[in-house]
């Protein structure tokens, strides 16, 4: 158990490892020279040079990529090209406002939607399975920027309720952003509680079709007990990568959403910055959004391991017998 | 309908079923899986309700606990529990009714247990949910009572940690737990090996008399139900056969299905042996020497000093339990494992001598054809999208054994007609057969191949015991005309009685006995080998082996080898076994 916990680590750190030197070669293989990017097509070949000497881009690549990896594990992303502020700081305050969307969309858009699947499941084939099918269908043939177009119209110009925009960007207080972030928050969960559903929906369906779904019925297990107990722990299963790609894909991804409702986030920042040619910026995104996917992945196979115990002694030596296939005799 | 012979003390019925038809809807009309069926239970007896699969015994007996598939309803007939309708009860009854007066243990505990809760945690809910006191020595009582190993802790582990005995314990001791005035075990035994079932089925009878409870088996197997059935049921296609008392049934069946099905069923006393094949030349195809079979990564070898010889036109059979090693043994021949040491020798029919070591993949092509495996499962190994004919006729392409299309057509035909299909069926896919027609099927395969050396791995498990006897019947008519050899693996030494030169019994990997097939089943000198053949069930036979007798230790001492008794009888010589010649 521990050495497969222990085991699950190394690899995410040899994964984060892996992204980190692809986003970094990544950037360097972008064509021409970034100095004489930034000066544009006028400057003078002394003051390119002198950037470059400044930017560091006339060290060798290798020795680039260490300092900056090693700069990046103690959280120094170095300065943005464009403000001239250090790049931790103008990421980590984007982040913190994109987080006052996510962590609410992620609490309700996770929740709300296992818990409206196992009850379509368990009511399969009844009204409640058919409204709430058919409404996560709808929701999710959608596109988010449609659904955030329609909330903006409901909410803030018929009855305005929230704000539709924000106007002063990275400036906003806490409490301009917090109103802000309703609608945003809602159209995440909108947009990510359909594929949930109907996962969710249908692994219940399978867990109430199995053997030890109808033992545990005929030994007199009351319904809801029988789905709380013995269906839910083993269906949540095969939902749970559904769910970890849906929270990295919000974390990492609300460009969308952030650019309608003009929210200073991550998503925004990063917009800003790829118009703006802001390259270490962009990096640090990248490998933020890296260590999402990570993250969120591990807390995923983690939480299988806890509700799985098979799993758990998956790793442990035992004999295995493996059924050939028929081709592999015939052929 | 059939009546049951009441004796003038008998006490009121716990169970009434009458008239019970019971019809599903498919495509526009109507399905029925049982019609008119009548039987009662009384406390203290059990009735076994037997018949093939499809024959509608397991509707049924779960009609008892007011269960029906989705899309099934009753037609005709009533359901009568402790003097209540059970279809006309509401859902809080029914649910109270279920594991509290009636119970069911299912056929595949691995299966029937939640895999995500404790055993322990299982057992407590069936008394929680019925607000029995439900404290830790209850529970461990309970598994006391159905001998489980180290019943103060087996508790806490999870239902894949323990073995299928170990787990079909468990479902007992959840259906017992409560008390319940009814018992209904359905197919109890299937899953578990012919050692453990004996085991289980000794432990069920003695509960029954611990308990008083009413009983209702479930089973295909006509062993199993003569030996823990007061009153046999006979049940075909729905409706019913035969019914009375289980040793007039056995003794003196009235109707043809019955007396078809006690004949099917594989027996060691009274059958005779298969002729005698002095004939068989000596000529051995097949030769292994200190074979040594480890999976990958695995720490313990899976097969240890495998030495083999195998004739032309000889069937060799394979027999031990689950993890003997006995299917490591079949692949490795086949190529699908590698050996780690020793030696394996073929000789094909023009007399070339081809090593068996290493994967199919590194084999010729010759060495490929001349191996041919049949396997447990033949729903799993016909593609369901490829017709009949297209699965037999590929081994013809694969190794260029026809010439041209009309050849290759008229080849899948007659492979067809040689195992009893016609050559009708090539056009058919795998859906649109049964258990036995596919397992035919994949004989067919087989043989499209040309082999010298044909492994038969469990191929009859799946099927009922009727269609198994015919399909014993077909292999050993091929193995005559087309002097096959066959190494024919299996669980039971009855199935392989009749069709077996000689035997040879593994246990953890180990060879523990080789005997001419006469040898061994008179004259068996391992403790391994006897408790296999007084775990044999056969119809009429009533004694069971003890309780625990899956749990007991078999020693198989690491340093003993096999020693030579004369007469091709060899066995190892671990403690207690007797070497005499």
């Amino acid at each position: 158990m521990i050495r497969l916990v222990a085991t699950r680590l190394a690899t995410s750190v040899v994964t984060l490892f892996l992204a980190a030197f692809f986003v970094f070669f990544a950037v360097q293989a972008l064509p021409g020279d970034v100095a004489q990017q930034l000066l544009g097509q006028n400057a003078t070949p002394e003051a390119v040079a002198t950037l470059r000497k400044q930017l560091g881009l006339d060290a060798n690549v290798w020795q680039r990529f260490a300092s900056w990896l090693g700069h990046a594990a103690t959280g120094d992303f170095g300065t943005s090209l464009v403000s001239g502020q250090s790049v931790s700081s103008t990421i980590w305050t984007a982040f913190s406002h994109t987080l006052l969307i996510a962590v609410p969309a992620i609490i309700v858009g996770v929740t709300l939607p296992v818990l409206l699947g196992i009850l379509a499941g368990a009511r399969r084939g009844r009204a409640t399975d058919s409204t709430i099918s058919v409404v996560a269908l709808v929701a999710m043939s959608i596109p988010e920027f449609v659904v955030a177009t329609v909330l903006v119209l409901v909410f803030a110009i018929a009855i305005p309720v929230f704000p539709a925009v924000v106007l002063r960007g990275s400036a906003a207080s806490f409490s301009e952003l917090a109103s802000a972030a309703v609608l945003p928050a809602v159209v995440l969960v909108v947009a990510m509680a359909a594929y949930i559903i109907r996962a969710m929906r249908s692994s219940t369906i399978d867990g109430l079709a199995t053997e030890y779904a109808t033992t545990a019925e005929l030994k007199g297990v009351p319904r809801r007990r029988l789905l709380w107990r013995h269906v839910v722990p083993t269906a949540i299963l095969p939902v749970l990568p559904v769910i970890s790609i849906n929270v990295a894909w919000l974390l990492g991804g609300v460009v969308v959403v952030e650019s309608v409702f003009n929210y200073p986030g991550l998503g925004k920042l990063m917009i800003d910055s790829v118009s703006t040619r802001d390259l270490p910026v962009l990096q640090a995104i990248a490998l933020l959004s890296a260590l999402i996917y990570v993250l969120v992945n591990l807390a995923a196979d983690l939480t299988a391991l806890a509700a799985d115990p098979r799993q758990r002694t998956l790793n442990r030596a035992r004999r295995r017998r493996r059924r050939p296939t028929l081709e592999e005799v015939s052929g | 309908m059939t009546t049951m012979p009441s004796a003038p003390t008998a006490p009121s019925p716990t169970a009434v079923v009458e008239g019970l038809t019971i019809s599903y809807q498919a495509s526009g009309h109507r399905v029925v899986v049982a019609e008119d069926i009548s039987f009662s239970l009384r406390a203290g007896r059990t009735l076994g309700l037997v018949g093939e699969s499809g024959s509608g015994k397991s509707t049924v007996a779960r009609a008892l606990l007011g269960h029906l598939r989705d899309g099934s309803a009753i037609d005709a007939g009533t359901v009568t529990v402790l003097d209540h309708d059970v279809f006309a009860l509401d859902g809080e009854s029914l649910r109270r009714l279920r594991g509290e007066q009636v119970a069911l243990v299912a056929q595949n505990a691995g299966h029937a247990l939640t895999p995500s809760m404790r055993v322990g945690a299982q057992v407590r809910e069936a008394l929680l949910v019925h607000g029995l006191p439900a404290q830790r020595d209850r529970v461990e009582e309970l598994f006391r009572l159905v001998r489980l190993p180290s019943p103060e802790t087996i508790g806490g582990r999870y239902p894949h940690e323990l073995s299928g005995g170990q787990q079909q314990r468990v479902a007992i001791a959840m259906a017992v737990a409560t008390r319940p005035r009814i018992l209904v075990l359905d197919e109890p035994t299937t899953a578990l090996d012919v050692v453990t079932q004996a085991a289980v089925l000794a432990l069920v009878n003695d509960l029954i008399s611990d308990l008083g409870m009413s009983v209702l088996i479930v089973s295909h197997d006509l062993g199993v139900v003569s030996a823990v059935a007061d009153e046999v049921l006979v049940m075909n296609a729905g409706r019913p056969v035969e019914s009375g008392p289980t040793a007039r049934i056995m003794s003196s069946p009235q109707e043809d299905y019955t007396r078809m099905l006690i004949e099917a069923a594989p027996r060691i006393h009274g059958v005779p042996l298969p002729d005698d094949r002095d004939h068989l030349d000596d000529d051995v195809i097949l030769r292994c020497r200190g074979v040594d079979i480890r999976y990958p990564h695995a720490p313990n070898l899976a097969v240890r000093g495998f030495d083999l010889e195998l004739r032309r036109g000889e069937t060799v059979a394979i027999v031990g339990e689950s993890g003997s090693g006995k299917s490591t043994v079949a692949t490795a021949l086949a190529g699908l494992v590698d050996t780690e040491r020793g030696d394996i020798k073929l000789r094909d029919a023009d007399g070339t001598v081809h090593d068996l070591l290493g994967s199919a993949a590194r084999r010729t092509v010759t060495v490929r054809s001349a191996v041919q495996l049949v396997f447990q499962n033949a729903d799993l190994a016909l593609n369901p999208r490829r017709t009949v004919g297209d699965a037999v006729g590929r081994p013809l392409r694969v190794f260029g054994l026809a010439s041209g299309r009309a050849d290759a057509r008229a080849r899948v035909a007659r492979l067809l007609d040689e195992v009893g299909l016609g050559a009708e069926f090539a056009g058919r896919v795998p859906a649109q057969l049964s258990g036995g027609q596919r397992q035919r099927v994949g004989i067919a395969r087989a043989l499209a191949a040309g082999p010298t050396l044909l492994i038969a791995d469990e191929i009859t498990t799946a099927l009922d015991v009727s269609v198994q006897a015919a399909v014993l019947a077909l292999l050993d008519e091929l193995r005559r005309e087309h002097a096959l050899s066959c190494l024919f693996i299996s669980h039971d030494l009855a199935v392989v009685r009749s069709i077996a030169d000689r035997i040879v019994v593994m246990k953890d990997g180990h060879i523990v006995e080789a005997a001419p097939t006469d040898r061994l089943f008179t004259d068996p000198r391992h403790p391994y080998t006897r408790t296999l053949l007084e775990a044999v069930l056969e119809p009429g036979h009533t004694e069971l082996p003890a309780s625990d007798v899956d749990e007991e230790p078999v020693a198989i001492d690491p340093r003993a080898s096999l020693v030579d008794l004369g007469g091709g009888h060899q066995v190892r010589a671990d403690e207690g076994v007797d070497t005499d010649a």
